[in-house]
């Protein structure tokens, strides 16, 4: 194997990439099954994204000052924003399982070992893509409805690409040399 | 004509498909609903369903490389059929390794400061001679067999061969040579390798005591407190130690060494720092690999090196974002040096960096402070300010087990978060109360015992410092743990005197400049890594270099070391010398030679068998050989 990754910054960028798993952590990872991630490729996990997705139609149409078009706004706007922080804000396993080697990768990226294009996947990709024409069609095409919309969409489908793996957007990002000094403290 | 009025017709077409295809005519009115005379938004949505089925179709994709090798079925079986299970004891011993086991000996009867031993028969015998005169009592084919089924047969065989096997030049050393059996039939020695320093658990009323428990508890529990609950004895146990050492809790754990290693893991998690001594012993170097934390090392004892490590470490943990928890690991008296750490000044420098401290009390208690209380009794220090303290009940107090003491949170988090606690079989009640016995003792004759202690200590100091031209003691005056090492000058003339020792290990003299010279070097800066990495760091090959050059002079050093210990023995004083598992310990471990002074002696005993080692020394050592 060539020379082990570090961790990819570049110096002023917002953008950083996670870098891999020493060899410890991977067997770590591999001791337990990962529960965190595992249950998305069972049936009922697929079904609850649409089951859920029609329940909040229903929710919003409830209320009489939403409008219809809106409603389906509203019902993509919370399903997105909802999915964004299930699958790619919170990082790490609630379970003490693998001695925190998760620590570092979102949900996304725990579904079936970081793996891309895997049916799960294509699902939960294709679901915020089917949300949103459905949207701008029954928002009966109205411009800022459907600006909103495709932002909503885009805001989806984005962390979702394969080149969005592994990569994190913040501001005043800790330096994280330091890291690479453990079991030999060298200064 | 016009884009517009093109996809106008593009459309017409395909609104044309709508009769012929089943099912087309849903989407296509869809698509000229949606259209709504606006390309952009149109061109927008087929490049989103042009993008969704390219990733439909796309196959599924790796990202990170796997860490296993898939196996068919077949190549399975076939390697379940090659496996055969590995011997416990390696068969390729090198020759310290073999040294050792030919040196174990065995006791007969109680374990004490006078005990009664014997030799044990020859295992691996280190000369496989038949001709020898001091042929070991067992059949010499036996012995034979285990070597010559080795690989390597004419080398190892001319290695471990007698005097005419070897040069001249060679002086071989005594300690590859057999024991003389007849010599050694039970023989009454002065124990020097006795961690029990009172022998608590060779009282008559502690052995009254045991039988009773036994009787009524029986010899063990048959699982975790967390199973079937606590026994009185190890409730009354806890109380007591926390009474003792003035905490307000404590936990017992079933196995010394089981503490630590349980312990760290139970609070220190992956992201979490520990700063620790470099010379921490085996349990808690195993701990802290164990939790996953990131570990820094500080030189031994070196309060400067602490300070800077301790304030990179604040500082740089004052950028990240999610406060992760600093422990400081050291120990009352080192186990591998003997040293006692100044605790009052690591205090100041933890509340000053915000770092809690784990205490390893496991020499230390029993041993320093009033009546044995431990080290933060010998430096007035409130034993709450100590957030963690670990020890053990196998030392000083004479039974079985360890213990952590701290806060009721502490412990608290313990009962059901230790892995030692939660899935281990908890204390036998014998060495809970055995342990409590001793606890009594040490508060109602704790301050003639230590005084004893002291003198025993004084003594064999006294004898030893006599020969501090050879010798380098390397323990604090106050520890019962005495680390004796060579000194360096000292050990070079002798291996230049004496030549190779036997072909294998020899001396080599560019070593002492570019290996040795280097080694110390990089052990004063506190830099000696793992021994092996498992990160693939480009420094590695350079270590390992180090290390095994490391090896070379190590192993000469401990064929002496076995010299000396030999001599001993054979003047009836039992002693021991570091010995570890190289390959797992963080960094290479200097021979020394290991006396514990107990209790239980005279002083003019311990001056007697001081001076054994003495001359022991001066033999082996001395300039005239």
């Amino acid at each position: 194997m060539s020379k082990p990754r570090t961790r990819q910054k570049r110096s002023s960028s917002l953008i950083q990439h996670i870098k891999e798993e020493t060899i410890e952590e991977k067997s770590d990872q591999q001791s337990l099954p990962n529960l965190n991630a595992d249950w998305v490729n069972s049936r009922g996990a697929w079904l609850i994204h649409l089951v859920i997705i029609a329940l909040l139609k229903v929710i919003y149409g409830l209320f009489p000052w939403v409008s219809s078009n809106m409603s389906w706004t509203l019902t993509n706007l919370t399903y997105v924003v909802g999915s964004y922080i299930m699958f790619h804000h919170v990082t790490g396993i609630p379970f003490d399982f693998n001695s925190g080697a998760y620590d570092n990768l979102n949900m996304w990226e725990q579904i079936d070992d970081g793996d891309q294009y895997t049916p799960t996947k294509k699902f939960l990709l294709g679901v915020p893509v089917g949300l949103f024409l459905i949207s701008t069609h029954y928002t009966d095409y109205d411009l800022t409805q459907f600006v909103i919309n495709c932002a909503i969409c885009l805001f989806a489908v984005i962390p979702k690409l394969p080149s969005s793996d592994r990569v994190r957007f913040s501001i005043n990002a800790p330096n994280d040399d330091d890291d690479d000094d453990q079991d030999d403290h060298s200064s | 004509m016009s884009g517009l009025e093109k996809i106008n017709a593009t459309l017409h077409w395909l609104s044309g498909l709508s009769e012929r295809v089943p099912g087309a005519a849903m989407v296509g009115r869809y698509i000229q609903r949606s259209h709504q005379n606006d390309p952009v938004r149109t061109a927008l949505e087929i490049g989103l369903a042009l993008f969704a089925i390219r990733y439909f179709l796309a196959s599924r994709k790796a990202v990170s490389k796997r860490t296993y090798v898939p196996f068919t079925e077949k190549e399975v079986d076939e390697l379940v059929e090659d496996w055969y299970p590995e011997p416990l004891v390696p068969e390729s011993l090198d020759l310290v390794q073999r040294m050792q086991l030919s040196r174990n000996p065995i006791l007969v009867g109680a374990n004490g400061p006078k005990t009664h031993i014997t030799s044990p028969p020859p295992l691996y015998p280190v000369a496989a001679d038949d001709a020898s005169p001091h042929s070991p009592s067992s059949p010499g084919t036996d012995s034979a067999s285990l070597v010559t089924s080795s690989s390597d047969l004419s080398s190892d065989g001319e290695l471990i061969a007698p005097h005419n096997a070897i040069p001249p030049h060679y002086s071989v050393s005594k300690a590859f040579e057999p024991i003389d059996y007849a010599a050694f039939s039970t023989k009454e020695v002065v124990n020097f390798a006795l961690p029990s320093l009172y022998s608590f658990d060779q009282r008559p009323e502690v052995k009254a005591n045991a039988i009773r428990i036994t009787r009524e508890y029986g010899v063990g529990v048959c699982g975790p407190t967390g199973f079937y609950g606590y026994l009185d004895v190890q409730i009354s146990l806890e109380k007591r130690m926390a009474a003792f050492l003035g905490t307000e809790d404590v936990v017992i754990y079933t196995q010394a060494l089981a503490t630590a290693t349980s312990v760290l893991p139970a609070f220190c998690k992956r992201g979490d720092i520990v700063v620790a001594d470099q010379s921490v012993n085996f349990a808690i170097q195993k701990g802290i690999q164990i939790s996953r934390c990131t570990a820094h090392y500080f030189a031994h004892n070196d309060l400067r090196d602490l300070e800077n490590i301790l304030e990179k470490v604040y500082t740089s943990s004052l950028k990240r974002k999610p406060l992760t928890r600093h422990f400081l690991v050291i120990e009352g008296i080192y186990d591998a040096t003997g040293q006692i750490p100044n605790v009052p000044e690591i205090l100041k420098l933890a509340k000053k960096y915000k770092f809690r401290i784990i205490l390893d009390q496991t020499w230390s208690l029993g041993v320093l402070g009033d009546k044995g209380k431990g080290i933060l009794s010998r430096y007035n220090i409130d034993p709450t300010d100590i957030d963690i303290t670990i020890g053990s009940l196998a030392h000083s107090l004479g039974s079985g087990g360890g213990f952590c003491a701290g806060s009721n949170d502490v412990v608290a988090h313990q009962r059901i978060n230790s892995p030692a606690v939660v899935f281990s079989a908890a204390l036998p009640a014998v060495l809970a109360n055995s342990a409590e016995k001793s606890l009594d003792l040490l508060e109602s004759e704790g301050d003639k015992l230590l005084a004893d202690l002291q003198k025993n200590i004084q003594a064999v100091r006294a004898v030893l410092s006599k020969v501090s031209n050879l010798i380098k003691i390397m323990s604090d005056p106050d520890s019962p743990l005495i680390i004796v090492q060579v000194k360096h000058e000292v050990l070079i003339s002798v291996l230049k005197r004496r030549g190779p020792l036997v072909p294998e290990i020899s001396y080599d003299e560019t070593f002492e400049v570019n290996g040795l010279g280097q080694l110390k070097r990089r052990v004063s800066a506190g830099k000696i890594p793992l021994p092996f990495s498992l990160s693939g760091k480009s420094t590695t090959h350079r270590r390992r270099r180090a290390l095994s050059n490391s090896k070379v002079t190590y192993d000469a050093e401990r064929v002496i070391l076995q010299e000396i210990i030999d001599l001993c023995l054979q003047d009836g004083v039992l002693l021991s010398r570091q010995i570890a598992i190289e390959s797992l310990e963080r960094r290479p471990i200097k021979p020394a030679l290991k006396i514990i002074v107990p209790q239980g002696l005279t002083v003019k005993e311990c001056e007697k068998s001081a001076n054994v080692v003495k001359s022991a020394l001066q033999k082996v050592l001395g300039k005239k050989h």
